[in-house]
C-alpha cells in the first residue's frame, strides 16, 4: 500500500464522516417537532389539504387551528411562519393558539404556513438550527427555519420565476418564497399550491380579515409597520395609532404596491373579499452587517455593528444597546393582531371578532414570552400537537 | 418526477462517476482531496435523504 493510496483512503473516510455528521444534523432538524399545547379555545384542528386535496400527503400540508366563538361574528385568518427565518412569526402564532379564547366570530391560525421552509435552514449563512425560549417549567425548543421552501420539496428552481397570474418576472428563488406565490394555482409548483389552498380557505370560510406575521431587517424601511392595500388602510391606521398611544411602541403604515405581485397583502386583497394586513417587526438577526448569527443575536437583537449604524442614522427603527429583544417583537405583533381585530369589530359591528386570553405588548415585555407557553407534560394528551 | 428532474439526476450521476474515476486515477494527493470535496454535493444530491 503506497502513501498516495493511504492518503486517498484517509481523505475519503474524512469526507464521508463530514457528510454523515452534517447530514445527520440536518436530518434531525428536519424531523424535530416542537410541542404546541392548544388552548381550550381551539375547537377544531383542520389541515390545509381540507381546502385543496392536492396537498394531501405532501410535506407542505399543514395544520389549521380553528378557534370558534359561542356567538356568531366575523372571521379572521392569522398566518404564521410564511418566512420561518423570522421566528417572531411562529412564536406569536404559538402564543395565540396556546392562550386564546374566542367569544365572537372565528379565528383560524396557521402556525407553520411554509412547513417545508420551517424544516430547512441556511447552513451557508451560519444560521443556528434551534433556539430556546425560557419558560417557568424549562426551555421550549424551536427549529430555526429558512425564508424559502426546501429544494427537497420543490426543485429545480426556474431561471426566472414567472408569477401567476400577473406574469411578472421575479427572482428565481422566489418560486420557493411563499410570500411571492400568492394567490397560487392548483397545478402550479408546490408553494403556489399552498397559497392556493389558503385562498380556498379564505373564499370558502368567507374570511373577513387575514393577518400575515413577519419580521424584517432594521436597515429595511418596511419594518415596524403594517403593509396594507387601500381597502385595509383605515383599520390599519386606527390600530397603529392605538397601539402607539396605549402600548407605547412605534408603528407606521406602508402601502401595498399595486404592481408588485405575489405578496399576501396584494393578492388576498385582489383575489378575495378579505382585508389583508401584513405586520412587520424588526429582526436584527436578518440584517447583513452583523456579527455572528448566534442564538443570542436571534433572541436579544444586540449587535455592536447595528449599534454603530444606528448612531450614524442608518437604521429605520430606534436602536440602542438594549438591542431588540424577542419579547418586544412578539409583544408588538400580539398587540397589533388584537388591535386590528378590535378595530375591525368597531367598524363592522355586524361581524364582530372578539378574542381574550392573549397577552398584550406590555404584559409580554414584563413577563417574557415563555411565561405564556404551557407545559406539554402537564397538558392533556389530546391538546398537544407536535408542530 | 418531471423530465428535467430525470436529466438532473442523470447529470449528477455522470459527474459523480467522472469525479470518482479521476479520484481513483490521480497520484497527486491534493487533486484527490479536491475531487472528493467537489464530489460530496453531487452524492448528497443523488441521495436526497429526507
Amino acid at each position: 500500500m503506497n502513501n498516495t493510496f493511504k492518503f486517498k483512503l484517509v481523505a475519503a473516510l474524512v469526507v464521508i464522516l463530514v457528510g454523515v455528521i452534517g447530514g445527520f444534523q440536518l436530518y434531525s432538524h428536519r424531523h424535530f417537532d416542537t410541542p404546541l399545547v392548544a388552548s381550550k379555545g381551539v375547537t377544531e384542528v383542520k389541515k390545509l389539504s381540507d381546502y385543496y386535496d392536492g396537498l394531501e400527503g405532501s410535506f407542505a400540508d399543514t395544520r389549521v387551528f380553528v378557534l370558534k366563538g359561542e356567538e356568531k361574528g366575523g372571521k379572521a385568518l392569522v398566518i404564521g411562519n410564511s418566512h420561518p427565518s423570522e421566528p417572531v412569526s411562529a412564536l406569536t402564532s404559538f402564543l395565540i393558539i396556546e392562550n386564546a379564547t374566542v367569544e365572537k366570530g372565528t379565528i383560524y391560525v396557521i402556525p407553520s404556513f411554509n412547513r417545508s421552509a420551517s424544516r430547512y435552514t441556511k447552513p451557508g449563512d451560519g444560521y443556528p438550527l434551534y433556539y430556546n425560549i425560557s419558560t417557568p417549567w424549562g426551555k421550549k425548543k424551536f427549529r430555526m427555519g429558512n425564508r424559502g421552501a426546501s429544494p427537497l420539496e420543490q426543485w429545480p428552481d426556474p431561471s426566472v420565476y414567472i408569477h401567476y397570474p400577473s406574469k411578472q418576472m421575479l427572482s428565481y428563488q422566489d418560486a420557493r418564497n411563499i410570500n411571492r406565490t400568492w394567490p397560487g394555482r392548483p397545478n402550479g409548483p408546490l408553494m403556489e399550491q399552498v397559497t392556493y389552498s389558503a385562498m380556498e380557505l379564505i373564499r370558502e370560510e368567507n374570511v373577513d380579515v387575514a393577518i400575515d406575521i413577519h419580521g424584517a431587517e432594521t436597515m429595511f424601511p418596511v419594518t415596524n409597520c403594517f403593509v396594507v392595500p387601500s381597502k385595509s388602510r383605515q383599520i390599519a391606521t386606527l390600530a397603529s395609532l392605538n397601539v402607539q398611544a396605549q402600548q407605547g411602541f412605534e408603528n407606521h403604515i406602508e402601502p401595498s404596491p399595486p404592481n408588485f405581485h405575489g405578496l399576501s397583502h396584494r393578492e388576498i386583497a385582489d383575489h378575495s373579499d378579505a382585508m389583508p394586513f401584513l405586520i412587520e417587526a424588526p429582526e436584527p438577526f436578518l440584517d447583513q452587517p452583523t456579527g455572528p448569527k448566534t442564538t443570542d443575536l436571534l433572541l436579544d437583537g444586540k449587535d455592536p455593528f447595528l449599534l454603530s449604524l444606528s448612531k450614524q442614522g442608518r437604521l429605520y427603527v430606534p436602536y440602542d444597546k438594549t438591542g431588540w429583544p424577542m419579547k418586544e417583537r412578539v409583544g408588538q405583533q400580539s398587540s397589533l393582531i388584537q388591535e386590528t381585530l378590535r378595530q375591525f369589530s368597531k367598524t363592522h359591528p355586524g361581524s364582530p371578532i372578539s378574542m381574550s386570553g392573549v397577552p398584550e405588548y406590555k404584559q409580554i415585555v414584563e413577563n417574557g414570552i415563555g411565561y405564556y407557553y404551557h407545559n406539554p407534560e402537564e397538558a392533556s394528551e389530546d391538546r398537544v400537537y407536535m408542530q | 418526477m418531471t423530465v428535467i428532474m430525470w436529466i438532473y439526476y442523470v447529470l449528477s450521476g455522470f459527474i459523480s462517476l467522472l469525479l470518482l474515476w479521476n479520484f481513483a486515477r490521480t497520484d497527486d494527493p491534493g487533486d484527490a482531496f479536491f475531487y472528493l470535496v467537489v464530489l460530496l454535493p453531487f452524492l448528497l444530491r443523488l441521495a436526497r435523504v429526507n
